[in-house]
């Protein structure tokens, strides 16, 4: 994430709402869906959570104080909106007594292409991870944030971000070469 | 699939996929939401009656007090700004609902 765009961004934002809008988009509107689509899976539920992220964004810009990166405030924000959906599933799983609530599935959704079988392994492999790991791969190995900004995300230290990347890629390892 | 899983052989390829156009009509849904500060989603527009209720009840509470003042002259000024303290509290989503529900209040008014 290049400092001097953000900048630019935060700069246009104050002074002309729908330049600076179209700026935000154009460099976060992908980025944080397919973050938010990596935690939950389904198509519809990532794209409320985005349009939720980018809503609370646009009307809570004031409040951002410049702490942390304006990249790392608004994929804050948009993991608190996946992580919410995420935990409204489990919980929803759970009150229905489905039997592969907890489990490592990949939810039904038309917008998976579940022929490219590595590649919905490797999504299983990720979701079977504690939410942290999760986090910490995905920000990491498809996002390629530093482990600073990845803590700034995550409301954790650099060095646990790190040993929970190393931990979630040597799990992934032995999930992919296991046998299903 | 074979074996001895190698991160660079798949790099970042994702089975996910979005329908054509996706990310323009949905940059153009967020536009119209922040623009008209409704809420298109059932979740939200819940949330929304929840605090239009709220906003409600104390709106119908400062109508009474103003129109049955029980305190002397000298503390309205005390009970205003606190009125206004509460008020700048608000959203600015909520403080534009408040504002376009009662400017046109007799008693609000008077």
């Amino acid at each position: 994430m290049a400092t001097r765009n953000d900048t630019d961004i935060v700069s246009a934002l104050k002074k002309n709402a729908e330049n600076g809008f179209r700026l935000l988009m154009a460099k976060y509107k992908e980025p944080v869906y397919w973050h938010i689509r990596r935690l939950v899976v389904s198509h519809d539920d990532a794209q409320d959570a985005t349009q939720e992220t980018f809503v609370r964004v646009f009307r809570s810009f004031l409040q951002f104080k410049g702490e942390c990166s304006l990249g790392a405030w608004i994929f804050r924000i948009a993991t608190n909106e996946a992580l919410r959906i995420v935990e409204r599933r489990r919980e929803e799983r759970l009150s229905l007594d489905d039997p592969e609530a907890g489990v490592n599935t990949l939810m039904a959704d038309d917008y998976v292409d579940y022929g490219d079988l590595e590649a919905v392994k490797l999504q299983k492999a990720i979701h079977s991870l504690p939410t942290k790991q999760q986090l910490a791969f995905n920000l990491r190995y498809y996002n390629e944030l530093g482990y600073d900004e990845i803590a700034s995300i995550t409301n954790s230290t650099a060095a646990n971000v790190k040993v929970n990347y190393h931990l979630a890629k040597e799990k992934i390892i032995k999930y992919m070469n296991s046998t299903d | 699939m074979k074996k001895d899983f190698d991160f660079d052989r798949i790099g970042k390829r994702m089975p996910y996929k979005t329908p054509q156009g996706f990310f323009d009509e949905m940059e153009a849904n967020i536009w119209k939401e922040v623009q008209s500060g409704l809420s298109p989603t059932r979740k939200r527009k819940t949330h929304r009656l929840h605090i239009f209720a709220g906003a409600l009840a104390v709106a119908a509470s400062i109508a009474l007090l103003l129109v049955f003042n029980p305190f002397p002259f000298k503390k309205q000024a005390g009970s205003f700004s606190k009125v206004e303290q509460a008020f700048a509290n608000l959203s600015q989503e909520d403080q534009a609902y408040m504002l376009s529900v009662y400017q046109e209040d007799i008693f609000m008014n008077e």
